[in-house]
């Protein structure tokens, strides 16, 4: 696929291209980006021109104008669900805190019972 | 499945001013190790704390003795990347596993990312806060917010196919981690999500596990706008690069 460019000037500068998009012959996320974009963009333009496989009636054109717009609205909309959804169920894990309070107190007292010399300043916060 | 009892756990512990921190996560990591009877050492990557924290581990290394406490400290603050080589140089375990030494990350869940790996000899296994019972302890809704929103983002244009990117509570085949930390270039929390992306890119497998991560009992957590700049950049980097 790779072949398109005819001359060889060419060819290797249409490498230099593919080489900067990929990573280990995969395509970078930028260019899968752009990929879609264009294919959004000509899928758009194919729809406003009303030449091709659809005629839209000339009242229904301003909406065929504002898809760009409604979509990046129900993405972001999906999106803020999305967040808000996930930032409410977001656990808390106060158990999982709790226990290690009293795994630090544990600890402590284990380790001083091995010889273990904590300074004064750790002492004061041991009863955070 | 492999024979686990001849696995070694290599736990890298990367520290600067936690001389509190560090004794307790020590004395938990191996209460855990030794309940499961899995071999393991602690190796302790201190650079240059002026808290303290050398003398701190020293006393450790009396206590445990010096094949599970292995001292490797450094001059001064240095990267985390050269942190962990430095690390792996002197790992004698064949799984080397990372995690924060402020008690952030509990050492119980240690356990459970070695049974996953075993599970389907995973490449990586990572600690996850956004799935299942996994979750955080002690933000407020803003950084809630900050964190879904800037995950989804994270996911939306990378498309990783790991649910946490910027934890960096993990357990990795030594070679695999060596072989990550070569090909990453970024800084601080953002290396940890160029591992994760690039471990997908070369092709590793990764499982995950959740964990609860209790955000630091001692000491301040930061959050700030040079935090977003810096992910910002981050995720961009990758997006052009990977």
């Amino acid at each position: 696929m790779y072949e398109a460019a005819s001359r060889p000037c060419e060819n290797h500068k249409v490498k230099k291209i593919i080489n900067y998009f990929t990573y280990k012959k995969n395509m970078i996320k930028l260019l899968q980006w752009l990929l879609g974009l264009g294919l959004f963009m000509a899928a758009w333009a194919i729809l406003l021109s009303g030449r091709f496989l659809v005629k839209i009636p000339e009242e229904q054109m301003l909406h065929v104008w504002l898809v760009p717009v409604y979509t990046l609205g129900t993405f972001g909309l999906a999106c803020l669900s999305i967040i808000m959804y996930r930032v409410y169920n977001f656990n808390n894990c106060e158990a999982a805190a709790e226990e290690l309070k009293m795994q630090i107190k544990e600890g402590k007292e284990d380790l001083k019972k091995r010889g273990f010399r904590f300074d004064e300043d750790t002492l004061q916060n041991a009863d955070l | 499945m492999e024979d686990s009892k001849s696995d070694k756990f290599s736990i890298l512990l990367p520290t600067y001013n936690e001389k509190e921190n560090l004794p307790i996560i020590v004395w938990l990591i191996s209460k855990y190790m030794d309940e499961c009877g899995y071999d393991f050492e602690i190796i302790i990557i201190d650079d240059g704390s002026p808290d303290g924290t050398l003398e701190v581990a020293q006393q450790l290394e009396k206590i445990y003795g010096k094949d599970k406490i292995v001292l490797r400290p450094r001059e001064k603050k240095l990267g985390l990347g050269t942190a962990y080589v430095h690390g792996i140089n002197h790992a004698s375990g064949n799984f080397v596993i990372i995690m924060d030494a402020d008690l952030s990350h509990h050492p119980k869940f240690i356990p459970e990312f070695i049974r996953k790996q075993q599970e389907k000899d995973f490449d990586i296994v990572s600690g996850t806060r956004y799935l299942g019972s996994g979750g955080v302890y002690g933000w407020d809704l803003k950084r809630k917010v900050i964190s879904r929103g800037a995950n989804l983002l994270t996911q939306i244009l990378l498309r990783p196919g790991v649910s946490d990117l910027t934890g960096s509570f993990r357990l990795y085949k030594k070679d695999v981690l060596r072989k990550l930390v070569d090909s990453c270039i970024s800084k601080g929390y953002v290396f940890q999500m160029e591992m994760i992306v690039r471990a997908r890119q070369h092709g590793y497998s990764i499982g995950e596990v959740p964990i609860s991560f209790v955000d630091r009992v001692y000491g301040e957590s930061k959050l700030g706008g040079n935090e977003i700049v810096h992910f910002a950049s981050g995720l961009l980097y990758l997006f052009a690069t990977t």
